[in-house]
């Protein structure tokens, strides 16, 4: 698996709230994208992703056989980076509330699992075409799907950023877990939406297959966004799928 | 920080409130020697240079209004890395805990407040200052009863700055316009919507719309119609009753264009009932419940009513000139009063009116028809139709210009729309969601058939009709659904000359359980280690399937002792 992945502070923000961590010999990677004031959604995402390293360490998911028992898994894991995240919150005034967006990836023969919460999305890019695999827990996207707004509507709406699903306290945190099978050749994009924001689907897409070293993609993908405004942080992590 | 003077001159004295973006302190100002209010900006939000920048702006545009119902702004500062606002203190409750305490409360009690806010607010909306943020949470009520309407501008400070706050997670959407939850365009009357729900909150105890999480309640606020305050708690006057639900109109240009005409209603509202009395109103719901004895109190109920509504339209048309609408309207008493007597005198009386048309309308437009020509609407069933559009009274009963008793009911059936419809796709969901999703598309579960199949038990593998099909509504679909026990095959792993432990490992992870293990000797594999398994590597098995190995336990001793050799199978 090569791997390429980088989180820049972008142009705007004081701080870099997002984190990503790639566990490579698990064929894991994961994003969070952190949400609270008091430098405390920069402190939610990192322990989130912490917490979960340790998580899969202490249980690796080598054995699971099925994509019922790996979703199990990952409803777990969630669920104890949940819970080490409100005890954490708990610990310190200035950390309450914090919270924080979770996606990651877990690589297994011709599947791809993924487990979601909040806006971070992950991509597939197939014979060419890019997918987006997760949906996004926002205020909008659920308008969106229940048919209340459009599409257009969405894009202008006042509260875009408004997630409805994070890890954290007060906050609803079950995830979506998805598997899709891939094959070699195909790559794999996790982003937060300070990317997305800024670049759109076909732009991702071109970037994504410009060159074969995924670190460069990397560099690519949040050099383009921040050209683009850098309105947010941005976090890719990517990587390529082999036989 | 009680020694420490904010700009030389506003001492903090104690910290009165904490909100999720600043901090309130009790202050006082030195050089006026009053007692204030000071908020700062909690420090995250200071360092984004945008918000503090709208935050100053709109906070600057909320000093320049200067009302009783609006608290005050005195002062916007800065100094080093504090960013506050120094306010006027207000000693008394918020408008939450009141009605935490009151709810439901007395109309008079309702309109008073209700009036106060809308005058903060037809300040605010003069000055081009929408408010975005009406609740009860922002609605100071004084030890002396007077009205603030507080934190002007801040809601807008955070919207316009959202991008580069990043996310937030989801807050209570109870108050929110339905422009708003769709973010549309937001104008005043976004406003007067949120106060009609919040006049709703004071009469019945229960904001319109709840549900379990902010996304279900704003699509409500969207597409849910309100339930008539005098349903959750009777005898609220009809009038304010209208008055709620015209201010919480799903459509900007039904509600009050302007909080100005508000007030009127809400004076008009007080007018009347003070001079008719409480207990018309009160007894008014109660009346039409027990109809058959109490009809002729309730024939005056509903002289009252119109005579109230006439002088209402009439009024519309004016401003507010009080001296004349007191005449006019105690004139108007007097004459109906005679006229009644009249009536009853000559039996001129009728107990039946003609029915109104109502067909073709929304119901909303019924109710208002029904109201306006003094009959109570129904909604009967939703039933399909081809030549009325969905949501539109497509039948009534009694039928249009039918003689009908004054006060009587109006059923009317609602169109749900053309009969035919696409159905949809139900493939891979779980068994238990289908029967709801088909139910939002008009159509029944029909035969559920099972299947063995290496889905997950309960998972939809077929549906008949297919999706896209076009069929009837209220038709059946049949569907196939997985029983879960179809088994997935696996492959055997190579195990031989594996460490026990190992193969247990391999087995179990190719989706295998391990069968009986047995120890032989042998002098290839050494102790400890898979000489034999019972199936050849790469064999195709159902998952499940116990395979049996045996274990090497060394060479065999010199002395061959044939007895000890067991062998399974």
């Amino acid at each position: 698996m090569k791997v390429g992945y980088l989180t820049d502070r972008g142009r705007r923000r004081p701080a870099n709230e997002d984190a990503v961590k790639v566990m490579l010999d698990k064929k894991i990677c994961m994003l969070a994208d952190g949400v609270g004031g008091n430098r405390s959604g920069e402190i939610a995402s990192q322990s989130a992703l912490d917490a979960l390293e340790k998580f899969i360490l202490h249980n690796p998911p080598e054995w699971l056989s099925d994509s019922d028992e790996i979703f199990r898994y990952f409803r777990a894991a969630i669920n104890y980076v949940n819970q080490f995240i409100i005890k954490l919150s708990e610990a310190k005034p200035q950390y309450a509330g914090m919270a924080t967006t979770l996606c990651f990836t877990y690589l297994k023969g011709d599947t791809l699992y993924v487990a979601n919460i909040g806006d971070s999305r992950v991509y597939l890019i197939h014979n060419g075409a890019i997918q987006q695999i997760t949906d996004d827990h926002t205020y909008v996207n659920d308008l969106v799907k229940m048919g209340a707004i459009t599409r257009e509507e969405a894009t202008t709406h006042a509260r875009k950023n408004v997630i409805t699903r994070a890890i954290g306290a007060n906050a609803n945190n079950e995830p979506d877990c998805f598997s899709v099978s891939v094959q070699a050749g195909d790559r794999v994009l996790l982003c937060s939406d300070g990317l997305y924001d800024e670049l759109d689907d076909r732009t991702i897409l071109a970037k994504m297959l410009r060159f074969d070293d995924m670190m460069i993609v990397a560099e690519d993908l949040v050099g383009m966004a921040n050209d683009n405004g850098g309105n947010d942080n941005i976090s890719v992590v990517c990587y390529c799928v082999e036989e | 920080m009680g020694s420490r003077l904010l700009s030389g001159r506003y001492e903090l004295l104690e910290k009165i409130g904490d909100g999720g973006m600043a901090v309130v302190y009790k202050g006082k100002d030195k050089l006026l020697n009053r007692y204030i209010a000071v908020k700062i900006l909690r420090p995250e939000f200071c360092k984004d240079a945008t918000f503090v920048e709208n935050f100053k702006r709109e906070s600057q545009a909320a000093a320049g209004l200067s009302h009783p119902n609006i608290v005050g702004v005195y002062d916007v500062g800065r100094e080093g890395n504090i960013n506050y606002i120094v306010m006027e203190l207000i000693e008394g409750r918020t408008l939450n805990e009141v009605i935490a305490e009151e709810a439901p409360m007395d109309y008079r009690k309702v309109i008073d407040i209700s009036k106060q806010v809308a005058s903060g607010l037809r300040v605010a909306h003069k000055n081009k200052i929408i408010h975005r943020d009406v609740k009860p949470h922002n609605i100071m009520i004084t030890t002396d009863g007077v009205v603030k309407l507080a934190d002007f501008g801040i809601a807008r400070a955070v919207n316009d700055a959202t991008l580069s706050t990043g996310n937030k997670i989801i807050g209570s959407v109870h108050y929110f316009s339905p422009e708003q939850a769709r973010g549309n365009y937001v104008d005043e009357r976004s406003d007067i919507y949120s106060l009609g729900i919040v006049m709703y909150e004071m009469l019945t105890g229960q904001v319109p719309f709840d549900g379990d999480n902010p996304v279900s309640v704003a699509l409500k606020h969207i597409n849910e119609e309100i339930t008539p305050p005098s349903q959750v708690v009777p005898g609220i006057p009809p009038a304010l009753e209208r008055c709620v639900m015209k201010a919480t109109n799903k459509y900007q240009t039904n509600r009050y264009s302007s909080a100005e005409e508000m007030i009127e209603e809400l004076d008009n509202i007080a007018f009347v009932s003070s001079v008719v009395g409480q207990d018309l109103f009160a007894e008014s719901s109660t009346v039409i419940e027990k109809r058959a004895q109490r009809r002729a109190q309730m024939e005056e109920d509903e002289e009252y009513e119109e005579e109230l509504r006439k002088k209402k339209k009439k009024k519309k048309s004016k401003q507010d000139k009080k001296k004349m609408i007191i005449i006019a309207c105690a004139a108007g008493f007097v004459v109906l009063l005679i006229a009644f007597l009249l009536m009853l005198k000559f039996g001129v009386f009728s107990s039946t009116k003609p029915a109104p048309d109502l067909s073709d309308m929304t119901l909303e437009q019924a109710q208002q028809e029904c109201d306006d020509a003094g009959f109570k609407l129904k909604q009967g069933k939703d039933i399909y139709s081809t030549d009325v559009p969905e949501g539109r009274v497509c039948q009534q009963d009694p039928l249009p210009g039918e003689e009908t008793p004054k006060g009587g009911t109006i059923t009317v059936n609602i169109s749900k729309g053309s009969k035919e419809g696409v159905v949809p796709n139900v493939v891979g969901m779980k068994k238990e969601d289908v029967e709801d999703y088909l139910k939002q598309y008009g159509y029944e579960l029909g035969s559920v058939k099972t299947e063995t199949s290496v889905e997950k038990e309960g998972t939809v593998l077929s549906q008949d009709p297919t999706a896209g099909t076009k069929l009837d509504k209220e038709s059946r679909i049949n569907i196939t659904v997985s029983d879960g026990k179809g088994k997935e095959k696996g492959n055997v792993p190579a195990m031989n000359g594996m460490p026990l432990s190992e193969a247990k490992k391999a087995i179990a992870a190719a989706g295998f359980v391990v069968g009986d293990i047995t120890y032989d000797y042998s002098d290839v594999y050494g102790n400890g280690y898979v000489m034999w398994q019972q199936y050849e590597a790469n064999t195709q098995l159902d998952k499940g399937t116990s395979i049996d190995i045996s274990v090497s336990k060394g060479e065999e001793p010199p002395e061959p002792m044939p007895d000890d050799k067991k062998k399974k199978d």
